[in-house]
């Protein structure tokens, strides 16, 4: 008997910790449900468009200068439009979020923008058309300190140059 | 090139003329022959009792056999000279910095006389931490003087020997 | 038998001598007693204003509008004191005794009844209009003179008379040379975070005497100090080119280091100020060069894939400490000066950066970034004996004291949701973890490097 009441007061803490569990996971949803995935920011907020149907900018994961599949996209659509303006050029933006040393996001930041220019040239762009420049953690577009903010700041943005 | 507003950062020389250096150590001078058979013996008690220090009964004990002073009379004289030993903060712990001091007492316990045993050492290139920690000790003394001596047995005590070791502080 | 007898009679008699021996030795035994307490309180210090006549007090009061200089430089060396955390210097309202008579001669009796265990004392005057200021240090208890030393400058040096005041006391009760008179160089910082204004500022150790040597057009970073003369190097973004510059701060000239074709940074003097090491990077990947700042010879140090940066040279200029992710994250390690024996030293859990070799030689500061925090920390050359410091939401970029006891460093604080409640300030700490201090900037500040001692 005493067994069973035990057993079901366990019952009622683990509904209620079920409970508790889907309220905090339905918050989360709010605020960044379909701006992160892992830690790679995959909202809008943030992107400019360089053409219509071209987003300027992709995004990076901690530590990170591999392009994720969403970013390629990004970056094969530039490379058309980049094709068919033959007389743009571009300055490929890499940046850093705050959290780290700031001589390392600057090489970090520099990582990133050659991985978008690399892929752009796989993609027929000329490198004579490319130029690089890192701002490391000096130039974040979300002033905020949660990791929400990084993941916009940890990016590559690809700026008209003329 | 760039040329910036901000030009004389460099100050102007400043000009030293050293007056006089300290006369400090040189007033405490010794023979040093007369005490060479000391340094040695207290070598190797110093070398026990810093084994021994954490282990306060056995420690103790021992003391009672080899100072002559009981238990109460080193508590008593310990705990003085603490109060006025403003150790030096900003010394290394990790040198053996160990500054041994010869006292001659009055019966009231005010000091006739104080010979730092390596007083060599305070004058010597590099030793500049062990002068530091000697004279602070002297500080010490000279701050708590009379010292709290017992009240009877002066011929037990009218020489005395204080080690200052000041490694146990800085590395707590 | 009879022999045997004799014999046995001796040993006895031999024995009770030897008992009386060691008895008699035993009361004659020199007692000894171990003193291995004290206080650790700070050494309770009086600065006595120092004296002047009337008619220098007049003169200087016109050239420097200042009325009491004697207290004002007493006041400099009372703060550096204060700020060391080894000194108490106390206060001047229970000083009984006149500072030029203290000068002349102390009462000694007076100045140990407020417990003080060490003076100084001093003297300015005007002579053909230059500053000569005299000080001494006293021992209170001994009743002797410690030091007793002059200078003479022009009069608007006579904060650095006090910085210079407070090394040569610092020197005598330390035993270890000072850092007082010494300037940090440092990015000052303005407006919000995504458009931040920074430029250049050169100040005294003790945050007087602020000057800016860039205008804020252009962003700036990470200026370090040449460890032999008035030459700082660092990293401009002028006309969007990030590259390293050297600026001389007595002639306002600067110059790009090296002709790279891209972005360097980090970059780092030798220590016989000679060479300057930094990184160069290029398609994705950053190593490290030096550059001969005599011939202008420009030199490969490390050819690696990874991340090469930060680097510092060892006091000796033999070694280089430089941070590189090559392991898969970001860690500290040493090589030779020619880029040989390439060695991991950190590996504590967490991400290392920003090494900086000590003056001493023996310890390398370095930033580590471990669950989300920032600390300050401090190991071996071998990378032993890891110690940590500080811990915060972020700080970073130590630079050493030149006596390689404190190291100054900057620390930002986190933004609320809103984007404020931003700030970024320098802050000092002792080798010891203790005495942690802001160091007084009139704006944000960052990436601080501190000078060698201006004068010996």
């Amino acid at each position: 008997m005493t067994l069973n009441k035990i057993l079901r007061n366990t019952f009622l803490v683990l509904v209620a910790g079920l409970i508790l569990t889907a309220c905090a996971t339905t918050k989360k949803v709010e605020t960044t449900a379909g701006q992160m995935q892992g830690d790679v920011y995959t909202g809008t907020d943030t992107v400019e468009y360089l053409a219509s149907g071209v987003p300027d900018r992709v995004f990076f994961a901690t530590n990170e200068s591999i392009l994720t599949t969403r970013s390629r996209e990004t970056l094969r659509k530039q490379a058309t439009w980049l094709r068919e303006n033959s007389e743009i050029t571009v300055v490929l933006e890499g940046h850093a979020d705050e959290r780290g040393t700031r001589e390392y996001n600057l090489a970090l930041g520099e990582r990133r923008a050659n991985a978008a220019k690399d892929y752009l040239m796989t993609y027929g762009v000329s490198a004579s058309r490319i130029s690089v420049i890192s701002y490391g953690k000096e130039r974040p577009v979300d002033s905020g300190s949660n990791p929400l903010s990084w993941s916009k700041n940890r990016r590559s943005v690809t700026v008209k140059a003329n | 090139m760039k040329k910036i507003e901000e030009k004389k950062q460099n100050p102007e020389k400043i000009e030293t003329e050293v007056k006089q250096v300290s006369e400090f150590e040189k007033k405490e001078l010794f023979d040093p022959n007369n005490i060479a058979a000391l340094i040695d013996k207290s070598k190797e008690e110093v070398a026990k009792t810093i084994q021994t220090t954490d282990k306060v009964t056995q420690s103790q004990d021992k003391n009672v056999e080899r100072t002559g002073l009981s238990l109460s009379e080193e508590d008593a004289l310990k705990a003085q000279i603490f109060g006025c030993w403003s150790i030096p903060l900003g010394l290394p712990y990790k040198e053996n910095l160990l500054v041994r001091i010869k006292l001659k007492l009055k019966p009231d316990g005010s000091v006739i006389k104080s010979e730092i045993l390596d007083h060599a050492r305070m004058n010597k290139p590099g030793q500049s931490f062990y002068k530091v920690l000697a004279e602070s000790a002297l500080r010490a003394i000279r701050l708590c003087q009379p010292l709290r001596v017992p009240t009877t047995g002066y011929e037990r005590w009218k020489d005395l020997q204080l080690n200052f070791d000041a490694r146990e502080m800085l590395e707590g | 038998m009879q022999e045997k007898c004799w014999k046995d009679e001796n040993l006895k008699f031999l024995k009770t001598l030897i008992i009386l021996l060691l008895i008699q030795f035993k009361a004659y035994a020199l007692i000894e007693v171990d003193i291995t307490r004290g206080n650790l309180s700070p050494l309770p210090v009086a600065v006595s204003p120092l004296a002047s006549d009337k008619k220098s007090l007049v003169e200087v009061e016109k050239i420097l509008k200042i009325k009491d200089i004697g207290s004002e430089i007493s006041l400099v060396v009372e703060n550096n004191l204060k700020q060391t955390g080894l000194f108490n210097p106390l206060t001047k309202d229970a000083f009984l005794q006149k500072p030029d008579i203290a000068h002349f001669k102390p009462r000694f009796e007076d100045w140990k009844l407020i417990k003080a265990q060490a003076l100084i004392t001093g003297k300015v005057e005007i002579i053909n209009e230059n500053l000569r200021v005299e000080f001494r240090l006293w021992d209170v208890l001994a009743a002797k003179e410690m030091l007793a030393i002059a200078f003479t400058t022009v009069p608007t040096n006579w904060r650095r008379v006090g910085h210079i005041i407070t090394d040569k006391v610092y020197e005598r009760l330390t035993g270890e040379k000072g850092y007082f008179d010494t300037r940090i160089i440092y990015v000052a910082e303005e407006g919000p975070k995504t458009k931040r204004i920074k430029k250049l500022a050169i100040m005294d150790q003790d945050g007087f005497n602020v000057k800016y040597l860039t205008l804020g057009n252009e962003l700036v970073l990470t200026p370090r100090f040449n460890p032999t003369n008035q030459m700082i190097t660092y990293l401009s973004y002028f006309r969007n080119l990030p590259r390293v510059y050297l600026l001389d701060i007595e002639t306002g000239i600067q110059e790009v280091v090296g002709d790279f074709p891209g972005m360097t940074f980090a970059p780092r003097f030798s220590p016989d100020g000679k060479k300057i090491i930094m990184s160069f990077a290029s398609d994705g990947n950053s190593d490290i060069y030096t550059m001969d700042l005599e011939n202008r010879i420009v030199e490969r140090i490390t050819n690696h894939p990874s991340i090469d940066t930060s680097p510092s040279y060892s006091p000796n200029g033999r070694y280089i400490c430089f941070n590189s992710d090559r392991s898969g994250y970001q860690q500290i390690y040493v090589m030779k000066s020619d880029g040989s024996n390439v060695k991991r030293i950190s590996f504590g859990r967490g991400l290392y950066g920003t090494p900086v070799w000590s003056p001493r030689g023996d310890l390398i500061a370095f930033t580590k970034l471990h669950k989300g925090k920032f600390y300050i920390g401090v190991m071996r050359i071998d990378g032993s004996g890891e110690r940590l410091l500080t811990e915060n939401f972020y700080q970073e970029a130590p630079s050493w004291s030149p006596n390689g006891r404190v190291l100054v460093f900057y620390r930002e604080t986190k933004t609320d949701e809103k984007g404020e409640g931003f700030s970024a300030k320098l802050w000092s700490i002792d080798l010891t973890g203790y005495n942690e201090r802001q160091v007084r900037t009139k704006t944000d500040a960052s990436d601080p490097s501190w000078s060698s001692l201006l004068s010996n």
